[in-house]
């Protein structure tokens, strides 16, 4: 088993094989060896550990994705398709998904990064800019001189 | 922030003590000033005007800025300004996939939306739009990634009297449209990944694509088929090969009405080759088949209308194609595609489709790959089929033809096999018997015929034996078929004592002529009764049943249809049942 102890100083004891979805925390296990010593993680808390660690719960029996998988990784075959459980585990607030998405990038989790990031992206198909802007409560900070320029990048734009 | 506060309040003050003073245009002339000519009075009014809109300008910019700045730390308050770039620029990246392109969108967001866009290079590899400045943007943005190149036919844009029907020598609007993109595209060359031209002539591009591309993985030219194919071959004064020779990771390439000679190293290393409707009679199946020799790791091949000689030798080695999964050969020369599939070895087919004309005197099944060398028609007993429609087509005074078409999904068959004959005859002279073999070891759950004629015992007799085959057929239909051909459902099998096809559930049946419906209802009524008895765990009465006919079925069939099968249908019109027609109706 191997324990973790969050920023809020949060501890969680889980299987090495959990633990191990995470690309820094099994560099650490190897560095370490075998050791009882606790692992801080200072940029997670314990609610976001709490939803990493059941997702690394899940997909536990999956093989890693090797450097092979990573380099040979295509854009034009990339797709935003979530698997189910996945799309059920990500449904949760915008600041827990970007914490979820943060987490993971800390820790290395690719398949948990990407489904992050397929959720933002398929928040944002389809919306026009002002749509994009409310859904994440952003607002239009543009200089005159940059929306004249969007404007006229507009006329050749594929997409308006 | 606190300067700008500071300074926005210092101007702003500065504004307000002139407003308050009072001062208004009499007030800024002291009496001395009476004195003076009007011309040096309007130039102290003109300067005291000067100074208060520099004021009202500097307040301006002062205060659209600290408005901007407020807003840009409004925004980094949000959880999603918390992520880092490289991550917006995944997002972004999942975001812009082949089939929706919202970079331009995102780009419109905000300030650092706009800037990550900006300096994601793999944001701006894909280009796919004709606008020149559209592809200068992407050329500029993309850096030194490689290029993916999908320039869209715009010949709708260009009018048609612009080339005058003289293919060959106008510079035509669409001609122009190509030399300018390709200034822009051509010195990127190095990096090109991609390149899909439509509406592209021979004349245009042979004598740009004349120097290596080095990176170039996938290519595919298409010309419209307005244009003859005949004034498409590269121009005399061009270099040799296309690509001076030199496409090194080409692993795909399409080519529709693009003639290429086959000599060309374009062909060389290739996984996927498509080519279609592209005369090659200059060339040979044993040339082809020296292509096929460059290409080991080839995993498709589609080669439609394509015009090329027989071999000219028969005998030639084996061509080791050991990822080859799918073929798809239609309209060639019997002879060509017997050449090519005999000479060919691919361990495991996951696709095959062949249709082909007989030629003289050739039966249906010498030309089908039935016959084939062994090693073919091993390949051809790998083809998982579990779904097969049978198709006899014969059109009185012209030819006939024969389909069978099998396969996995719903839509794209894993086996199709085509071929007209010139009589009827040759067409079912032996099909059964033929294609038993082949699906002898499938497991079909779906069978469809369509056309098969009220015909000798001897055929009745064939297809009885496909049914006794069909332990896992759930849906069956029949479309254009002889009642009789029916008969074989009531029955049991002479091996087992099971009931054939015992697992049909569903059952279709069209025709353009009258149904007896006793005859069905005896049918379904048998098979429910050895159902009964036999008490097979896998077997199942009939769920479904649907019939489509000329003319409506009795109301007591009708209603006794409704007691047996659960779900009955039944529709008719006085025009016969789509797509059909009456002279091609065999059952009557």
């Amino acid at each position: 088993m191997v324990n973790l102890v969050t920023s809020d100083n949060e501890s969680f004891t889980v299987e090495k094989a959990v633990a191990s979805r995470s690309v820094l925390i099994k560099n650490m296990l190897e560095d370490v060896g075998e050791s009882d010593q606790p692992i801080p993680l200072p940029n997670v808390t314990a609610s976001v550990l709490k939803k990493v660690l059941e997702y690394c719960d899940h997909h536990k029996n999956e093989p890693m994705p090797t450097s092979e998988d990573l380099a040979a990784e295509d854009t034009r075959k990339r797709t935003t398709d979530i698997g189910e459980w996945d799309q059920k585990f990500i449904q949760v607030d915008q600041e827990m998904l970007f914490e979820i998405i943060l987490a993971a990038n800390y820790l290395d989790i690719k398949p948990l990064l990407d489904v992050g990031c397929k959720t933002v992206a398929n928040m944002i198909k389809g919306k026009t800019p002002e749509e994009i802007r409310k859904l994440f409560n952003i607002v239009n900070d543009f200089t005159p001189e940059e929306e004249a320029q969007i404007k006229k990048e507009n006329e050749w734009a594929e997409d308006r | 922030m606190d300067a700008i506060n500071l300074r926005i309040s210092q101007l702003v003050a500065e504004l307000i003590q002139h407003s308050q003073s009072g001062e208004s245009a009499h007030e800024i002339f002291s009496p001395g000033d009476e004195g003076r000519d009007t011309g040096e009075m309007f130039e102290l009014l003109d300067s005291a005007a000067e100074a208060l809109t520099s004021i009202r300008d500097q307040v301006n910019v002062s205060l659209q800025n600290a408005i901007l700045e407020i807003k840009s730390r409004r925004n980094q308050l949000t959880p999603i300004y918390h992520l880092p770039p490289e991550i917006y620029s995944r997002i972004f990246e999942f975001a812009c996939t082949r089939r929706t392109t919202t970079r331009g969108r995102i780009l419109q967001v905000s300030k650092l939306w706009r800037e990550i866009v900006l300096n994601t290079p793999r944001l701006w590899t894909r280009i796919n739009a004709n606008s020149a400045e559209l592809i200068a943007a992407c050329v500029l943005r993309s850096k030194n990634a490689p290029l993916e190149i999908d320039l869209p036919d715009d010949t709708s844009e260009c009018d048609p009297e612009d080339d005058n029907g003289v293919f060959a020598t106008a510079c035509t609007p669409h001609e122009q449209l190509f030399k300018t993109q390709m200034a822009l595209l051509m010195p990127q060359i190095h990096r090109w990944q991609s390149l899909a031209l439509e509406n592209v002539r021979a004349r245009h591009f042979w004598p740009k694509f004349c120097i290596a591309a080095p990176w170039l993985e996938k290519l595919a030219l298409t010309l419209t088929p307005d244009v003859p194919v005949s004034a498409e071959d590269p121009p005399p004064e061009t270099p040799r090969d296309i690509f001076a020779g030199v496409t090194p990771h080409l692993r795909s390439l399409r080519l529709e009405r693009i003639y290429i000679p086959l000599t060309s190293s374009i062909y060389t290393g290739l996984e996927a080759l498509s080519v279609q409707s592209v005369d090659l009679s200059d060339f040979t199946a044993n040339e082809f088949l020296d292509v096929l020799r460059a290409c080991p790791r080839l995993e498709s091949l589609w080669l439609n209308w394509i015009i090329m000689l027989g071999p000219t030798h028969e005998s030639q080695p084996i061509v080791e194609l050991p990822r080859l999964s799918t073929i798809d050969i239609n309209s060639m020369s019997s002879r060509a595609i017997r050449h090519i599939l005999s000479s060919i070895d691919p361990p495991s087919l996951e696709w095959l489709s062949v249709r082909t004309n007989l030629e003289d005197e050739e039966t249906i099944y010498d030309a089908l790959p039935f016959d084939m060398i062994a090693n073919f028609k091993r390949t051809v007993e790998n083809i998982h089929i579990g779904r097969l429609e049978l198709i006899l087509d014969a059109f009185p005074g012209g030819t006939s033809s024969f389909t069978i078409a099998g396969g996995v999904g719903d839509i794209y068959p894993a086996l199709s096999l085509r071929s007209m004959s010139p009589s009827r005859d040759s067409l079912l002279d032996g099909l059964f018997p033929h294609i038993l073999p082949i699906l002898g070891s499938q497991a079909l759950t779906a069978l469809s015929v369509d056309g098969l004629p009220a015909s000798d015992a001897a055929l009745l007799a064939d297809f009885h034996q496909l049914i006794v085959q069909g332990s896992e057929i759930r849906h069956l239909e029949f479309k254009r078929c002889c009642p009789s051909f029916l008969l074989p459902l009531r029955r049991v099998s002479p091996d087992t004592d099971k009931l054939l096809c015992p697992k049909l559930s569903e059952l279709s049946i069209s025709s353009s002529a009258s149904i007896d419906g006793q005859e069905l209802i005896e049918m379904v009524r048998a098979r429910a009764a050895i159902l009964k008895n036999a008490q097979d765990g896998d077997a199942s009465a009939l769920q479904k049943l649907h019939i489509a006919s000329r003319y409506p079925l009795d109301e007591e069939v009708v209603r006794t249809f409704k007691e047996l099968v659960p779900d009955f249908s039944h529709t008719f019109s006085h025009t016969p049942p789509s797509g059909l027609d009456d002279s091609m109706d065999l059952s009557e």
